[in-house]
């Protein structure tokens, strides 16, 4: 028992951790219909402003957590204007997904070689500004960062999801994503929603960096961009386009990976996500909880 | 009649012509700069060309990609040995010329194509290269094999195990000078179950779900195979994971107190700071990669305490010895750095085996030489090639211990050992 | 005169199907076979081999155009599917004993077979879902070549043996690049031939509006699956090349983000056009070999060349010099007068 509990904790933390990268990315498309391939960037340069903040100028790490949310929003407007904003004059149907899918991508393509001539690809440490121990209830075992990474995801994505569903900009939002024509015709203001959504997503991942720097980590340039991976997977499954699919979607894979790990292989663990992803989508094109309204 | 207007293709056509001029161009300036040859596409056999000019060594390097932290470290290294060799006349009174190719260790078609270019079209005559052993496979297979150019790489991989992989002739002059991942693992069990005190009870492998976590349990197994030990506890870790409560979880309720860790840094990490999470002290026994200067800033000293890791060099970074010689070596190129070192010991040797060679230096002349004896070297101590021994050269580590040092740390040697078992197909007892 | 491409409009490039287009290219087309058949008597060994390595690359440009630029499928399997073709070649000559030629044609084959199985697997994803899906199914071969070691070698990678071309063995670099040019002409020839008739303007049909083509009785699966069933031709043929020019094979040559640098290829020299995967791969790929000076310095690079193109030519190198010149300069000045912030 004690065992399955920990299998499913560090399956919830990690999970956790992806829900807010999945949110970034799912907020971004649900204002511009964009996919931001270079949101690993903005998690990794996260990690290194983090590193900063704590090694370079010790701080403590509450008031880098605090301060993310700028570095982040600035990095997520810096984004838009470089590899979205030039392109949407001319975008329509199919081909804006093409052609934001190549500028993203050569963003995060030139993010990773810059940061490897600044940065030793050899790996920087960052050491926790927590105490590494376990807070022990019963069979529960679980460590202060781990409950700090729970509880700061869990705001952040309840926040996220109430703005989406219940203000006036959510729903204009919500609107764009279904007609950005019709909704811009009923007052919505697309440019500034959009910039509103780049810049949120940006908080969220130099938030995710933060997260990722608290146990204690080796930061390499190639640090954030693994993650997109498991993240668009738990998109996808969830129904791509809606925050609440994107986060279940995201703590089940995350949860079933480590269970494989723990009960049948820890060798063959890595492929979990994949094969998910086939079995569900040749079974269900539209994800899980996806309805059939992919004009993307 | 009026002039029809041009159709669109044409232009189309004239922009693949010019794109293709545009390439010819290139590649035509490309063939005029270097010391091309017409003459087919045989791997050549080095520099005979040119017997009274500079002889030619070439070094492919990591210049980019995830692992360019390797030439970071192996370039200054190799170019200041260069220098200095020069800087005393050279070797047989010619001078040394280094040429650089990029073989990026996450792919072997550039591998492939460096050694072309610095062997066929650059006629170096032997190489001081690279860390990665799917790049030393590739180009050891394709360009070295059947020919006398020798390869000396400070790789842990890439050994041949085929039946003739300890004849040269057939399967390519590359010698590796540091352990294959197998031997490093060899090597900490040897040290653990030795000199180094630890009586393990219980074994337990953390080994990556690639090649370098899958040699280094081969060799887990080989000396358990050849000592009666019991079969270890055995969990895999993807290289890029950052979390290892499972396998932590797992290793621990086996009741396990000694792992051997077969992983990369980010595993590492994890592991250690899993154990000290949950309270748990075994020791941790690291291969070569396994661990670097930020695996240590990543995690508070209690979590390293009992981290065992290793170094082909002969002491640690900090001792004065070493110290004064990469101060040395820094006057021939400033850029080498502590990390850099172990890289000097593949082209000093090198130089060794061309002195030897003598003045008429050919290909059979410096095959010959490599027989002639060991080689001494301040980097690693005596090294000595045999005839009818795989190439794995260097099969010894120092190793050592971590220790806070304000914000870095500070290596403490424990201890120096070899492994006292052969493993078949890679490794002769000495 | 066909309308100017503003954006990565497949079916905008449909009107230049009509009139064929051999007679058009025809001079050009010759001029540029008779600089090809003079290479090898141009340059040197080393450089024709990195010659070939591009020429190779038609091909991939060729099954990405088909698939994604004509069809509108958008996958990222280039690379994985290379690796079949390459490690399938490697083992029927190795293991089987096949000759070159065979084992090529016998590795495209089954590569041909997996895009058929592919297409079972997404003809009824789209978007988002299947570019995903073919991220997975790719990152799943990448992980079968690194595991499959009695077939792959494993990590460390597999050296092709074996190989002999025309009786040399091992081949000299001019015969190698006889055998990739000839196959990449004939290539060149047979996507000509099935784009300029009919069934480029059922793929580009499908592309545009999948509804209506239903509606006009066309069946899309069945298209679809096609379309992927000779795209994946093409990119085991590129793989099964690849093995004999490099005479080396890793897991880490097919990974994704090869894939992602083919997918550069089509975009930068123009999707759904005729010419623009040829003009696409020759420049794309030359670049990394022209900036193999810059040490370190080639992702940044590269990212920045692709923006530009993206940017100030996003019609694709396909459009021919002149409209280059003419789009680069409007273009500029759009940017120039949105910056001194009037509406562009």
């Amino acid at each position: 028992m004690e065992f399955f509990v920990t299998t499913v904790t560090s399956g919830l933390v990690s999970g956790a951790v992806l829900a807010l990268v999945a949110v970034g990315i799912v907020m971004v498309f649900t204002a511009t219909r964009a996919v931001n391939l270079a949101h690993g960037e903005v998690i990794t340069l996260g990690m290194y402003a983090s590193l900063i903040g704590l090694t370079h100028l010790h701080w403590s790490f509450w008031i880098v957590l605090i301060l993310m949310p700028f570095v982040g929003a600035a990095i997520g407007l810096a984004m838009e204007a470089v590899a979205f904003r030039p392109f949407i004059s001319r975008s329509g149907g199919n081909n804006a997904l093409l052609t934001i899918f190549i500028t993203t991508l050569a963003l995060s393509l030139g993010l990773q070689g810059f940061l490897t001539l600044v940065a030793d690809t050899a790996g920087t440490g960052v050491p926790s500004p927590f105490a590494i121990k376990s807070w022990n209830v019963g069979v529960l075992h679980i460590a202060p960062y781990q409950v700090l990474t729970l509880v700061v995801s869990a705001c952040l994505v309840g926040v996220m999801w109430l703005i989406v569903a219940r203000t006036q900009l959510g729903r204009a939002m919500r609107a764009i994503a279904q007609n950005a024509d019709a909704a811009a015709l009923l007052g919505a203001n697309p440019k500034l929603i959009s910039s509103i959504a780049w810049a949120a997503s940006g908080a969220l991942g130099a938030i995710v960096g933060a997260l990722l720097v608290l146990p204690g980590a080796v930061l390499t340039p190639f640090s954030g961009a693994p993650l997109l991976f498991i993240t668009f997977t738990g998109a996808v499954l969830g129904g791509f386009g809606s925050i609440g699919g994107a986060v279940v979607g995201c703590l089940f894979l995350s949860i079933a990976q480590q269970l494989f790990a723990g009960y049948v292989s820890s060798e063959w663990a890595a492929l979990v996500p994949f094969a998910i992803l086939i079995i569900v989508l040749a079974i269900r094109p539209e994800g899980l909880f996806g309805r059939n309204i992919q004009r993307v | 009649m009026p002039k029809r207007p041009e159709p669109r293709a044409t232009k189309a056509g004239r922009a693949t012509v010019i794109a293709v001029l545009a390439l010819l161009t290139s590649g035509a300036l490309a063939a005029c700069g270097s010391d091309s040859d017409n003459n087919g596409g045989t791997p050549s056999s080095g520099g005979t060309s040119a017997p009274k000019g500079d002889i030619v060594i070439g070094t492919i390097q990591p210049l980019t990609g995830p692992f360019k932290f390797y030439s970071d470290w192996a370039v200054p290294a190799v170019d200041a040995a260069v220098k200095k060799v020069n800087a005393s006349g050279g070797i047989n009174g010619r001078k040394v010329k280094l040429v650089e190719a990029d073989g990026d260790c996450t792919s072997g078609a550039k591998g492939v194509a460096a050694a072309r270019e610095v062997i066929n079209q650059k006629h170096a005559i032997a190489l001081a290269s690279t860390q990665c052993g799917v790049v030393v496979s590739a180009y050891n297979d394709t360009i070295l094999k059947g020919t006398k150019v020798i390869n000396f790489s400070a790789t842990g991989s890439g050994a041949n195990s085929s039946p003739d992989a300890t004849d040269p002739a057939k399967v390519g002059y590359s010698f590796y000078y540091s352990p294959n991942t197998a031997t490093q693992s060899v090597d900490l069990l040897t040290w653990a179950y030795g000199d180094g005190n630890l009586h393990p009870k219980k074994l337990g492998v953390l080994a990556g779900t690639d090649n370098y976590g899958s040699d280094a349990l081969k060799g887990v197994n080989a000396y358990v195979k050849a000592n009666n030990l019991p079969a270890p506890v055995v969990q895999k870790i993807d290289q890029t994971a950052t979390d290892a409560s499972v396998q932590v979880a797992k290793l621990k309720a086996a009741g396990v107190d000694t792992i051997v860790c077969g992983c990369y840094p980010p595993p590492t990490t994890a592991l250690l700071r899993g154990a000290l999470q949950s309270n748990w002290h075994p020791t941790v026994l690291g291969a070569l990669a396994s661990s670097g200067r930020a695996v240590f800033q990543a995690l508070p000293p209690a979590a390293y305490k009992n981290f065992y890791g290793t170094t082909t060099l002969f002491d640690v970074q900090d001792s004065p010895a070493i110290q004064a010689k990469l101060k040395e070596y820094q006057k021939y190129d400033p850029k080498l750095t502590i990390d850099g070192v172990p890289f000097i010991a593949e082209a000093e040797i090198l130089f060794e085996y061309l002195k030897r060679a003598g003045k008429d230096l050919t290909p059979d002349s410096l095959v010959n030489a490599l027989y002639t004896g060991p080689v001494d070297n301040w980097v690693l101590g005596p090294t000595e090639i045999k005839k009818g021994a795989y190439p794995q050269v260097v099969s010894g580590v120092t190793m050592l211990k971590y220790e806070q040092n304000g914000e870095d740390v500070r290596q403490v040697k424990v201890g120096r050992v070899t492994p006292q078992i052969s493993i078949p197909g890679i490794y002769n007892a000495q | 005169m066909a309308p100017v491409q503003t954006e990565f409009t497949p079916a905008a490039a449909a009107s230049d199907v009509r009139t064929p287009e051999s007679r058009r290219l025809g001079r050009p087309v010759v001029h540029v076979l008779w600089l090809a058949l003079l290479l090898p008597y141009l340059l040197g060994p080393v450089p024709l081999f990195k010659v070939t390595s591009v020429v190779l690359l038609i091909l991939v440009a060729i099954g990405y155009n088909l698939i994604i630029g004509y069809a509108g499928q958008f996958v990222v399997v280039s690379a994985a599917v290379m690796g079949v073709g390459a490690y399938a070649t490697a083992f029927f000559m190795g293991h089987w004993g096949l000759a070159v030629l065979p084992a090529i044609l016998l590795a495209a084959c089954l590569s041909g077979g997996l895009g058929a199985l592919t297409g079972l697997l997404t003809v009824r994803l789209s978007g988002i879902y299947l570019a995903l899906m073919s991220v997975g199914l790719a990152e799943a071969a990448g992980i079968v070549m690194e595991r499959w070691t009695a077939v792959t070698g494993g990590e460390n990678g597999l050296a092709v043996t074996g190989i002999s071309i025309a009786g040399q063995s091992p081949p000299s670099p001019v015969a190698m690049y006889t055998l990739v040019l000839v196959f990449t002409a004939l290539g060149i020839l047979v996507s000509w031939l099935l784009v300029s008739g009919q069934w480029g303007r059922l793929l580009k049909a499908v592309a545009h509006n999948e509804l209506a083509a239903r509606s006009a009785g066309i069946d899309v699966e069945a298209t679809k699956r096609t379309v992927l069933v000779v795209g994946f031709f093409y990119f085991g043929l590129a793989g099964g090349l690849s093995a004999i020019v490099n005479g080396f094979l890793a897991p880490d040559d097919f990974s994704l983000t090869v894939a992602i640098n083919h997918l550069a290829m089509v975009v930068i020299g123009g999707m759904g056009t005729f010419i623009g995967p040829i003009l696409g791969a020759i420049v794309v790929g030359g670049i990394p070999q022209l900036l193999s000076f810059s040490k370190g310095y080639e992702t940044v690079l590269f990212a920045a060349a692709v923006f530009f193109v993206v940017i100030f030519v996003p019609e694709g190198l396909a459009a021919g010099p002149r409209r280059l010149w003419r789009s680069l300069r409007r273009n500029i000045a759009l940017r120039a007068a949105a910056v001194r912030g009037s509406q562009p």
